[in-house]
């Protein structure tokens, strides 16, 4: 979240509401509305860094507002951060730590996780492809909705080569 | 159906302008030839038939004395229905080029009264002058006479000039040109010029309805005093012969183009089956039936050929007046008839032809299974063929080219099979064609074996003849001769009475000895052949002064006369009989040519004798030689196409395997290799076939043609070894030619294209 | 996508048991192995499965291009026979096509290949070119109607011979690999043009490997080694539930 805020406030100086604007048109439809608690909460973490700076502003209707903008430290954090190469891409999920270790049980479970996983991650596809019709396509909203479908594709594959290299238990068509 | 019209459509859309133009064309060939041999037959009938009509329907032409005649008719009268009578004599015509034919005049003072057999005027008017004549409407032709010339008769050492003042159409005998006699006809006055002693009758008969005209000849043959009797049957037998057989020939063309068509339409349609069949998936994914496949891929060819029958028979039938031969010339050209008959019988054959050659591929593509027709995969697997042949130590283009000869084994023997008959067809034609150059140029083999014929006038003997002859210089040798009609053994034969010994004359003996004793003859094979009469035999020869006997010692060859030819000594013949007409038969050396020698022979002579060089019967065999020629090259033509259609299947249906190589680096020039080996390898196939083939139909052919014309065997030993080894290397040079050629458009193609399915 | 709920009418495809052998003896393969399948009007069907799994004979034995062994295989209540003669007749009027290598004929514009079921089924020419055109126009190739398959891209054909299938108004279509030639932007289109046509209440039955083109149909089905095992129901799910289907994470 801090990087991403940096990010935003490269672009211009703005108030921490559409700060959490700007962050749910851009990414809000596949990543969620983000609480614009944990904006201002993180917003105060980085200004203690000296990475952001506030100043206020006179608003006719109710108390001030703080406009928040980038420091010299925090653009030069934001460069720094943008330069170094990635991680080690990550691999992290629930469902892989469970079928894995079902499956070297021999666990009787694994079958039934596999399908509900395999039908989760179907569902997922259906609603991403919803809603990469329905919304207005930015770069880095394509990006994600690309990056989301892709990684539960990968899943999908996986659990199929899971499926082919274990016996199943019955020959016998399973319903929902 | 509508199924069959939509895939029609699309097929008959997606065809090469070339593929259709090519099948159009043949189609139409095929039916020119049928069409027209039809139109010509048919035509020279009933044209012929109207004439014997309109000249009083004459069945039966009687030669006889003039005593003779009018008995003849009134003991035969309850076969006779009607007859008219004419005075006939027999003169010399001489031709322009000097040579004299025989002629048969006969008296016509008023054609309208003549009840049967009325020579039909053909142009100017009957002769009434004794110095007219009404000439032959052919032999004018023929020898280039109009009203008002001049020819000269002689009878019996009387000569005429008479002016020709028209020409007629007679149908008492053949009246095309090489028939001989000529025919004329005169006024009475011209008659008793001609023969004051007298003539001979001719009754023209037309017999009763009902009436058998074999008896009728017969009985007329048997009385007393006729000479000659011609039933209009066989008479316009010979009249029809000429044409028929070019009508036969034309319709034998249209035929064998199907035949050829058919070869080469089954193997493109078996390729392309296979080469088509992602869209034959698609047809079946779209719903069609496998009869429907059948029917739509027949149909497309048909659709095709049938146009082109349409065409064919227009132009058939349009073209056919112009090949009227020998008819036309006298009667003029008939004006063009389109038969319904024709079109349809040319049209049952094309489709019949067009149905039988893509039968079986459009029922192999009927039931081909749709998941095989949609496959990515290419479908065939490997055969035993292809690792027989992968087993042969050769270089990679030519054993690839070797397996894509015979991938598809029932193809690559169809082309083969038109590769041998092509090979055998010009080893063949070599050989028939060396056996007319044999005939022509040894005329002994032919019976005639003289270069210059010289004629004298009657009153020089024959001693000074002699003397004056062996004083020229260039002469070879020669004999004299007399020829005389007559029978042996009761067969009609003509009698050739060959003088300073018969082996001066230098005929060939096929047979037997030549005869070394005055009694003794040769005959020709038309006496010997059906065993009548046999080498060793003793036999009664009959000519009109009496009969006298002979013993045959040896065959010898005789073209001009069928075969049914004596030859004797003058010594017999003077037996009983004084010596006639007798000419000089004289052989140049070979230092001398003939003209010039002839105008030294006219020199020695004084211009008193007649010096005609021999006419050979390279008129007849001449045509012969080309149309022969003309055939083999066709034939050749359609094994070409049938490589080339055969190859290019092939390569249509492996066209991935070709992308594969060419992706691997195959340069052009391996390329050309490997087709040159596809056209090897089927012409080695088709070489093994053909040449032994070739050879024994050629000695067949030979055989029987001289056994026809009166040669009979053992005349001819047409050469063996040339001809196979040009047909060899002829053969495998043209077949990888044109493989070569054929491929050309796929190696062109990037291999890109090849791999992508069509 | 409709709500898929079960009626008590006909189903549109009934599959039962059918088997299918390839081969003899030792070479003898089954391809399909006693399936039973049931596909409702309207219902959007995926058949998933690796390869050699028989999901491409399972379809074409739906659709009638290929024969069954036994078992029994009807279309809107009426069995598919044994005949090919009979079958081809179902190919033409109830059942259409789309295949992974689009299958056009080269020969034919895309406005005649369109038109050619409808020539077949015995249309004139104009009215079968008229219909074809206005299909054609439908699916947004109007100004490609004139080219040669040769002169389209991959997804212009696909599309061309989707409208083919269209073309005949089938009962059901059954799509082989639909996107399987085609890349991601070319496929996406293709996608599009079924939905719409699923939307409109077309039965499809589809072969897929993509996983994402599945996820379009409203059931998927996997086979494995010429059996049917695996079949999930797509509830229906709006673009809102993407936040609790996954879990994404821009970073903190």
């Amino acid at each position: 979240m801090k990087h991403f805020l940096l990010a935003l406030l490269s672009r211009r100086a703005t108030y921490g509401l559409e700060l959490k604007q700007q962050h749910d048109d851009l990414v809000g439809v596949v990543a969620g509305r983000v609480n614009v608690g944990q904006i201002y909460t993180t917003l105060g973490r980085m200004e203690d860094k000296g990475l952001v700076s506030h100043v206020l502003e006179a608003s006719d209707v109710g108390p001030e507002r703080k406009v928040y903008e980038l420091t010299e430290d925090g653009s030069k954090e934001l460069r720094l951060w943008l330069e170094a190469p990635p991680a080690a891409p990550e691999l992290k999920s629930d469902a892989l730590t469970k079928i894995v270790t079902a499956l070297e049980l021999d666990h009787p479970a694994v079958h039934t996780l596999i399908r509900d996983h395999r039908r989760q991650c179907f569902e997922a596809l259906r609603a991403l492809d919803m809603t990469a019709a329905e919304a207005d396509s930015s770069v880095a909203l394509d990006a994600l909705v690309q990056a989301a479908a892709l990684h539960l594709q990968a899943d999908l594959r996986w659990l199929d080569h899971i499926e082919e290299r274990t016996a199943r238990p019955e020959q016998e068509l399973h319903h929902d | 159906m509508s199924v069959w019209r939509a895939l029609l459509e699309q097929r008959l859309q997606g065809r090469s302008r070339w593929g259709v133009a090519s099948l159009l064309v043949v189609a139409a060939m095929a039916t020119v030839g049928v069409v027209a041999g039809l139109e010509v037959r048919s035509g020279a009938e009933a044209r012929l038939d109207r004439l014997f009509v309109e000249a009083g329907e004459p069945s039966l032409v009687v030669d006889g004395g003039p005593n003779a005649i009018p008995r003849v008719l009134e003991d035969q009268s309850e076969l006779v229905e009607a007859a008219s009578t004419f005075d006939a004599t027999f003169v010399s015509f001489q031709r322009p080029d000097g040579a004299s034919v025989g002629m048969g005049l006969a008296t016509i003072d008023d054609a309208a009264s003549v009840e049967v057999g009325r020579p039909i005027l053909r142009s100017g008017r009957w002769a009434v002058a004794a110095d007219e004549l009404v000439l032959d409407a052919a032999a004018a032709l023929a020898h280039g006479h109009t009203e008002g010339s001049v020819v000269t008769l002689e009878r019996s050492g009387v000569t005429i000039d008479v002016t020709v003042v028209g020409t007629a159409i007679d149908l008492s005998e053949c009246f095309y040109p090489t028939c001989l006699p000529l025919r004329g006809y005169v006024s009475s006055d011209g008659m008793a010029s001609l023969a004051p002693e007298g003539t001979y009758s001719r009754a023209i008969v037309r017999l009763g309805a009902g009436v058998d005209e074999q008896e009728a000849t017969e009985r007329f043959r048997d009385a007393e005093g006729t000479s000659i009797v011609r039933p209009w049957s066989s008479t316009r037998a010979s009249l029809l012969l000429p044409g028929q057989v070019f009508a036969a020939f034309l319709a034998g063309f249209g035929v064998f183009i199907l035949v050829a068509t058919l070869l080469v339409v089954a193997s493109t349609a078996a390729g392309s089956v296979v080469a088509r069949r992602r869209e034959l998936g698609v047809w079946k994914a779209l719903g069609a039936t496998p009869r429907d496949v059948v029917i739509v891929t027949v149909m497309e060819q048909v659709v095709i050929g049938l146009a082109g029958v349409l065409i064919g028979w227009i132009a058939g039938s349009l073209l056919a007046p112009w090949l009227q031969i020998g008819l036309s010339d006298v009667l003029g050209r008939p004006t063009p008839h389109f038969s319904l008959t024709t079109l349809v019988l040319s049209g049952s054959a094309v489709v019949f032809v067009l149905v039988i050659a893509t039968l079986l591929p459009a029922r192999r593509a009927g039931g081909m299974n749709v998941r095989t027709a949609l496959a990515d995969a290419p479908t065939d697997g490997a055969s035993a063929w292809r690792s027989l042949v992968s087993r042969v130590p050769l270089s990679p283009p030519a054993q690839l080219g070797l397996q894509l000869a015979l991938a598809r084994p029932g193809r690559a023997f169809l082309a083969s099979l038109a590769i041998a008959v092509a090979i055998a067809g010009g080893v063949a034609g070599w050989r028939l064609d060396a056996a007319v150059d044999e005939v022509l140029a040894e005329p002994g083999r032919a019976g005639d074996p003289y270069d210059i014929l010289v004629g004298v006038p009657r009153q020089m003997p024959a001693a000074q003849v002699e003397q004056l002859l062996a004083e020229i210089d260039g002469i070879d040798s020669w004999y004299t001769e007399q020829a005389v009609n007559g029978q042996v053994n009761g067969v009609d034969a003509d009698v050739r009475v060959i003088g300073d010994q018969v082996g001066a004359a230098a005929l060939v003996i096929a047979e037997g000895r030549m005869p070394r004793r005055a009694d003794e003859a040769l005959a020709g094979w038309g006496l010997l052949r059906n065993g009548a009469v046999r080498i060793g035999d003793t036999v009664d020869v009959d000519v009109p002064d009496g009969t006298f006997i002979v013993t045959v010692t040896g065959r010898h060859g005789d073209l001009d006369r069928s075969g049914n030819v004596i030859v004797i000594s003058p010594e017999a013949y003077a037996t009983v009989a004084d010596p006639g007409r007798i000419t000089w038969r004289v052989s140049a050396a070979g230092s001398i040519t003939t003209p010039e020698l002839a105008g030294r022979i006219e020199a020695a002579f004084g211009g008193a004798a007649l010096v005609q060089p021999a006419t050979q019967a390279a008129g007849e065999l001449r045509p012969f030689q080309t149309v022969l020629a003309v055939l083999v090259a066709l034939i050749a033509l359609v094994a070409a196409a049938n490589l080339a259609a055969t190859l290019l299947a092939t390569t249509q249906e492996r066209r991935r395997e070709m992308g594969v190589i060419r992706s691997l680096g195959f340069s052009p020039r391996e390329l050309r290799r490997q087709a040159a080996a596809s056209g090897l390898a089927l012409g080695a196939i088709g070489m093994v076939i053909g040449v032994p083939g070739g050879l024994i139909a050629s000695d067949l052919i030979v055989e029987s043609a001289a056994d026809e014309i009166g040669l009979g065997p053992d005349l001819l030993t047409p050469a063996l070894l040339v001809p196979a080894l040009i047909a060899v290397v002829i053969g495998l040079a043209a077949a990888s030619l044109v493989s070569t050629a054929s491929g050309r458009s796929m190696r062109r193609k990037a291999p890109a294209r090849l791999l992508r399915e069509a | 996508m409709t709500d898929h709920v079960k009626t008590n009418e006909t189903p549109t495809i009934e599959a039962v048991e059918i088997c299918r052998h390839f081969g003899t003896d030792t070479t003898r393969v089954d391809v399909l192995r006693t399936v039973c399948l049931q596909v409702e009007a309207g219902e959007w069907v995926a058949i998933m499965g690796p390869s050699g799994s028989g999901k491409t004979t399972l379809l074409h034995a739906l659709g009638g291009l290929e024969p069954v062994d036994s078992g029994s295989i009807s279309i809107s209540g009426e069995s598919l026979s044994h005949s090919e003669a009979s079958r081809a007749r179902r190919r033409r009027n109830d059942v259409a096509f789309v295949f992974q290598q689009y299958n056009l004929l080269g020969d034919l514009t895309a406005l005649d290949n369109v038109a050619l079921p409808l020539r077949m089924q015995g249309l004139r020419r104009r009215a079968a070119r008229g219909q074809a055109s206005s299909l054609l126009d439908r699916l947004g190739l109007v100004d490609r109607m004139h080219a040669h398959p040769a002169q389209l891209s991959g997804g212009e054909q696909q599309r061309v011979a989707i409208a083919r299938a269209l073309a005949v108004e089938p009962v059901v279509l059954m799509a082989d690999e639909p996107t399987g030639a085609l890349d991601s932007d070319s496929g996406s289109l293709v996608l599009d043009l079924l939905r719409s046509q699923h939307e409109r209440g077309q039965t499809i039955v589809m072969v897929t490997h993509d996983h994402r083109v599945a996820s379009a149909a409203d059931r998927v089905v996997t086979m494995h080694d010429g059996q049917l095992v695996d079949e999930h129901r797509m509830r229906a799910v709006h673009a809102s539930d993407l936040q609790h289907l996954i879990s994404l994470d821009v970073g903190r």
